[in-house]
C-alpha cells in the first residue's frame, strides 16, 4: 500500500483503530482493562488530541499505536497496513527526557536519519535545519546535560520531525515544563507541523492545550472513548478566538467530561 | 540450583568421557563416586595421629574417621588464621582511620600514603611477609590483618570525610564537644561503610589466607591443596577446594546477614544517607 | 581517585580573601598528601638509620632504589638466578602482557554475557549462579587447577585472571544495563533502530561509564593475582622474580620489584581513569 502523500509531497497517513483493546494482569492476579474496545479513524494531516483524566488508559493507547505494546484485541492500521512493532513512520515524542545523553545534540537530531542509512554529510545538514527551526541552532555541539528541560524537549521534537514520520505521536510531551516554555513549545510544534503535516495524535490532560492545538478532540474515560469533538476554530488560535462562544462551549463540555463542572457557569453553555 | 546440578552432571560425564591423567594413575576428572569414597579416605593421610585414630605415618590405614579429623583440624587452622587476622585488621584499621580523621591536617597528610598503600598488590607481598615473619601462625595472621586493615582504614577515612561538614557544625553549635561529636555523629554515620568494609574485608581475608597457605604453610586447607598439586592428586585438590568453597559461601552469607543488622535498625533512607542519621542523633 | 581534601564550602566558613587557597585547590594532587608521602619516606629512612629494626628486615630506601635501578633494564644478577637477562622490565612486560590479554578477553566475554543476561532470561538463569559463586570464593583456590591443566605456562596465569576478571565484568555489565533507563531503548526503536544498533549505540554507549569502572576494579586486583600465579609457577614475570629472590633472601630487590609492580599498576589505573574521564564527559556532574 503506498503512503498517502498529497500533491505537495507531504508524508502522512490515515490511522485507523478497529476495536482495539489491551488488558494487563496486576501482581495481585486481577486483570485490568486499560483500553477497552476503542475504534477511531484519524484522517491524513489531522491534528487530534486525546484528553482524559489520569489512569484512563491514554498512555497505553498511545503505546499500542506506537507499536511498543501489542494489542490484546483488535488491530491498528496505518494506511491499511497493520501495525507490528515500532517504526520510524510513527514517530513518538515521550513525556520524559529521551534525548541520548551520550550523544551531542546534533547527533541526537540526526539519529533517525542515521538509522535509515543516510550518509553523514546529508543527515547532519537536515538535522541542522530542524534544530534551527526549533531555535537550537547555536547549541548543536552541546551535550544534553548542558541543556534545560525545555531545550531538551525541542531537541526531541526536532529529532522526530527530522525523521519525517507519517504519523506523529506525542505523550503529554510538555507536561513537565513551566507555563511560558510550554506555550513557546506549542508554537514550535505548530510551525513544524504546518511545514510537513503528518497526522498527529497528541495526548494531554490539559484542556487549554488541546483547544489550542487540535482539529479534533477525543475524550477518554476508563478505557473507552466517550466524546469526539471537531474543533472548527480558525488558526492561529489566539486568546480572542478561544474566547468565542464556540470555543467556550467546547471548553465547558471538556471540563464537564473531566469532572470539573464547578468551573462551568450553568445556563450559558451551548453544546 | 538447577545450574549446579547440571554442572555436577557435566562433571560426571567428563570424568567418564575424558580419561586424561595428570600423573599416571591419577585421573584429571575424577567422578563423584571416586571423590566421596577414595578421595575422602585419602585425606586421612594428613592426620598426624591422636584422638584414637592412628596416623598413616604411624602405620594406620585410611579411614573415614581419619579423613574427618584431618578435615576438621585443617579447617580449624585455616579458620583461626582467617578470623584472627580479620578481627585484628578490622580493629587496627578502623581505629587508625578514626584517629587520623581526628584532625583535618592529619587526614590530608595520611590520605595519599594510604591510597598508595592500597595500590600495592596484596598477594605479591606474601614472600615478603614470609621473609619477615617466617612460616609461622603470627606471620600469616599479620598478613591477613594487613590486607584487611588497609581496607578498613581507607574505608573509615572516606566515610568520615564524606560526612557533610554541616552536620558537624550543627552538632558543634548545639554545644557538643569533640568526643561527643565522634560518638553521636561520626560513629553512626560510619555504619553503612563499615558494612561494606566487612564484606570486602572478608573477601580479602579469604584470599590472603589461601595465598599465605599456598606458599608454605604446614597445615591448613590451602596447604593440603598445594601439597596435593605437587603429586598431581587432582581429586584431593578438587574435594578440598569444594570444602573451601562451601566455607567461604557460608561465611559470606553469615557476615552479610549479621552486618545487615548494622544498618537494619536504621530507616531505609538513613542507611543510604548516613548524614541524615547524624542529624537525628545530635538533636 | 577523588582528591578528597577539597572540602565543600560551608556557609559559615568562606574566607573572602584567600585566592591562594583557590589556587591550591586546583592542583591535581593535595600538596599535604605529597608531604605525607615524603614524611613516610623520611620515617622509613629514619628507622633504618637509627637501626630500630635489623637491616635484614627493613633495608634503607636508597638500597631499595639502587636495587631497582641496577636491575631494571638489564640484569646479570637476576640472570644468575635463572630469571632471564632482561632485568625487571622484561619481567614486568611479561606480567603486564598476561594481565592485559586476560582483561581484553574478560571484557569481551564478561560484557557480552552481562549485557545479554540483563535482557535474556535464560542467559541470566544459567550464568547468574555461576558468576555469583565465582564472586564469593577466593579465586585463588582455582590457581593450582590451572597449573595442573596447563603447566607453569602463560595459559595458566591468563586462565586464572580470565575467571576473576570475567566475573567482575559480568556483574558490572548486568547492573549497568539494569540501571539504564528503558526510555532510551524505546526512543531508539521508534526512531527506526535495528536491534544491533540498539545494542551498540544505546546499550553499550549508555553503560560505558559503568563498564570502565568495572575495568578499573578488574585491573586493580589482577596485578596481585598474576604475581601470585607466577609465584606458584611461571617461566617469567615479576612474581617469578620475587620468588627467586625470596629463596635468596634478597629483601632490597624484592621490595624494589614490588614497588615496580605497584608503579605499573598505578600507571595503568591512571590510564583507565583517564579513559574513564573521556568516556564520561557527557555525564551530568
Amino acid at each position: 500500500m503506498t503512503a498517502t502523500t498529497d500533491r505537495s509531497g507531504y508524508r502522512t497517513a490515515q490511522l485507523e483503530l478497529q476495536h482495539v483493546a489491551r488488558s494487563f494482569r496486576r501482581s495481585g492476579g486481577q486483570v485490568v482493562e486499560a483500553v477497552a474496545d476503542v475504534s477511531m479513524v484519524l484522517q491524513p494531516h489531522e491534528f487530534v488530541c486525546l484528553i482524559g483524566p489520569s489512569g484512563c488508559g491514554k498512555t497505553t493507547l498511545l503505546q499500542l499505536i506506537a507499536g511498543l505494546l501489542p494489542t490484546s484485541h483488535g488491530q491498528i492500521l496505518v494506511d491499511g497496513e497493520p501495525v507490528d512493532g515500532p517504526s520510524p513512520e510513527r514517530g513518538l515524542v515521550f513525556q520524559r527526557d529521551s534525548v541520548f545523553p551520550w550523544m551531542r545534540v546534533i547527533d541526537n537530531a540526526a539519529y533517525g536519519l542515521k538509522c535509515r542509512g543516510m550518509p553523514p554529510a546529508e543527515r547532519v545538514e537536515i538535522a541542522r535545519a530542524f534544530l534551527g527551526q526549533v531555535g537550537l541552532g547555536h547549541v548543536e555541539r552541546a551535550w544534553p546535560r548542558e541543556l534545560s528541560g525545555g531545550m531538551l524537549k525541542r531537541v526531541a521534537v526536532a529529532t522526530v520531525f527530522a525523521n519525517s514520520p507519517k504519523v506523529l505521536l506525542l505523550d503529554e510531551p510538555f507536561a513537565s515544563l513551566d507555563y511560558v516554555t510550554k506555550l513557546q513549545l506549542h508554537q514550535v510544534l505548530l510551525n513544524l507541523w504546518k511545514a510537513s503535516r503528518p497526522t498527529v495524535f497528541f495526548i494531554t490532560h490539559d484542556v487549554d492545550e488541546a483547544l489550542l492545538l487540535a482539529d479534533r478532540i477525543l475524550v477518554m474515560k476508563a478505557g473507552h472513548l466517550v466524546d469526539d469533538r471537531t474543533i472548527g476554530l480558525p488558526r492561529p488560535r489566539t486568546v480572542e478566538i478561544l474566547a468565542l462562544v464556540e470555543g467556550v462551549a467546547h471548553k465547558e463540555a471538556l471540563l464537564r467530561h473531566l469532572g470539573l463542572e464547578q468551573l462551568v457557569q450553568e445556563g450559558v453553555a451551548r453544546p | 540450583m538447577a545450574v549446579f546440578l547440571g554442572l555436577a552432571a557435566l562433571w560426571q560425564v567428563a570424568s567418564i568421557a575424558i580419561p586424561w591423567e595428570s600423573v599416571p594413575g591419577e585421573p584429571m576428572f575424577p567422578g563423584w563416586q571416586v571423590l566421596f569414597t577414595q578421595t575422602l579416605m585419602s585425606l586421612s593421610d594428613y592426620w598426624q595421629g591422636g584422638l584414637g585414630v592412628t596416623g598413616i605415618a604411624q602405620g594406620g590405614s585410611r579411614t573415614y574417621a581419619g579423613a574427618l579429623l584431618a578435615i576438621l583440624s585443617s579447617s580449624w587452622d585455616t579458620s583461626l588464621r582467617l578470623y584472627s587476622g580479620l578481627v585484628l585488621g578490622a580493629l587496627v584499621g578502623t581505629s587508625a582511620g578514626l584517629g587520623v580523621s581526628w584532625s583535618r591536617w592529619t587526614r590530608r597528610l595520611v590520605a595519599l600514603p594510604g591510597q598508595v598503600l592500597r595500590t600495592f598488590p596484596l598477594l605479591a607481598l606474601v614472600p615478603l611477609f614470609q621473609l619477615w615473619f617466617g612460616l609461622t601462625f603470627q606471620g600469616m595472621m599479620l598478613f591477613v590483618a594487613y590486607g584487611v586493615g588497609v581496607i578498613f582504614f581507607t574505608g573509615t577515612v572516606n566515610a568520615v570525610r564524606n560526612i557533610p561538614p554541616i552536620y558537624i557544625d550543627n552538632a558543634r553549635t548545639l554545644g557538643a564537644g569533640r568526643l561527643e561529636i565522634y560518638r553521636s555523629v561520626i560513629l553512626p554515620a560510619m555504619f553503612p561503610e563499615l558494612r561494606s568494609s566487612i564484606l570486602l574485608g572478608l573477601g580479602v581475608a579469604w584470599t590472603a589466607v589461601v595465598g599465605a597457605e599456598f606458599l608454605g604453610a604446614q597445615t591448613g586447607l590451602g596447604q593440603i591443596i598445594v601439597y596435593s598439586k605437587y603429586f598431581g592428586y587432582v581429586d584431593r585438590m578438587f574435594l578440598v577446594g569444594l570444602i573451601l568453597l562451601v566455607y567461604a559461601a557460608i561465611t559470606y552469607s553469615i557476615f552479610e546477614r549479621a552486618s545487615r543488622r548494622l544498618t537494619e535498625w536504621m530507616p531505609r533512607e538513613y542507611a543510604d544517607q548516613p548524614a541524615l542519621l547524624a542529624t537525628a542523633e545530635s538533636r | 581517585m577523588r582528591s578528597g581534601w577539597r572540602r565543600p564550602l560551608s556557609a559559615s566558613a568562606v574566607p573572602t580573601s584567600l585566592r591562594r587557597v583557590d589556587l591550591v585547590r586546583r592542583l591535581p594532587v593535595d600538596p599535604l598528601g605529597v608531604l605525607g608521602l615524603l614524611g613516610l619516606l623520611a620515617v622509613w629512612w629514619a628507622i633504618t638509620a637509627l637501626r630500630l629494626v635489623p637491616r635484614v628486615f627493613l633495608p634503607p630506601p636508597d638500597e631499595v632504589a639502587t636495587a631497582i635501578t641496577q636491575n631494571f633494564f638489564f640484569s646479570s644478577y637476576l640472570a644468575s638466578y635463572n630469571l632471564g637477562t632482561g632485568g625487571l622490565i622484561a619481567s614486568l612486560i611479561y606480567t603486564a602482557g598476561n594481565v592485559l590479554v586476560a582483561l581484553a578477553i574478560a571484557c569481551l566475554v564478561g560484557t557480552a554475557l552481562g549485557l545479554s543476561s540483563a535482557r535474556l532470561e535464560f542467559v541470566r538463569a544459567v550464568f547468574d549462579p555461576i558468576m555469583l559463586t565465582a564472586g564469593t570464593i577466593p579465586v585463588l583456590v582455582t590457581a593450582p587447577f590451572f597449573l595442573i591443566w596447563f603447566g607453569p605456562q602463560h595459559a595458566a596465569q591468563v586462565g586464572l585472571l580470565i575467571v576473576y576478571q570475567t566475573t567482575i565484568m559480568y556483574l558490572f555489565a548486568q547492573r549497568a544495563v539494569t540501571n539504564l533507563d528503558p526510555i532510551y531503548t524505546s526512543a531508539a526503536r521508534t526512531l527506526g533502530a535495528t536491534p544491533l544498533r540498539i545494542l551498540s549505540e544505546v546499550l553499550l554507549a549508555g553503560t560505558l561509564p559503568e563498564l570502565f569502572g568495572g575495568m578499573r576494579i578488574a585491573l586493580a586486583g589482577a596485578w596481585g593475582l598474576e604475581a601470585f600465579a607466577e609465584l606458584l609457577g611461571a617461566p617469567q614475570g615479576i612474581g617469578r622474580v620475587i620468588q627467586g629472590l625470596a629463596t635468596a633472601t634478597d629483601i632490597p630487590t624484592i621490595m624494589g620489584a614490588i614497588l615496580a609492580l605497584a608503579a605499573v599498576a598505578v600507571c595503568f589505573d591512571a590510564l583507565v581513569a583517564g579513559g574513564f574521564g573521556f568516556i564520561t564527559r557527557w555525564r551530568a556532574a
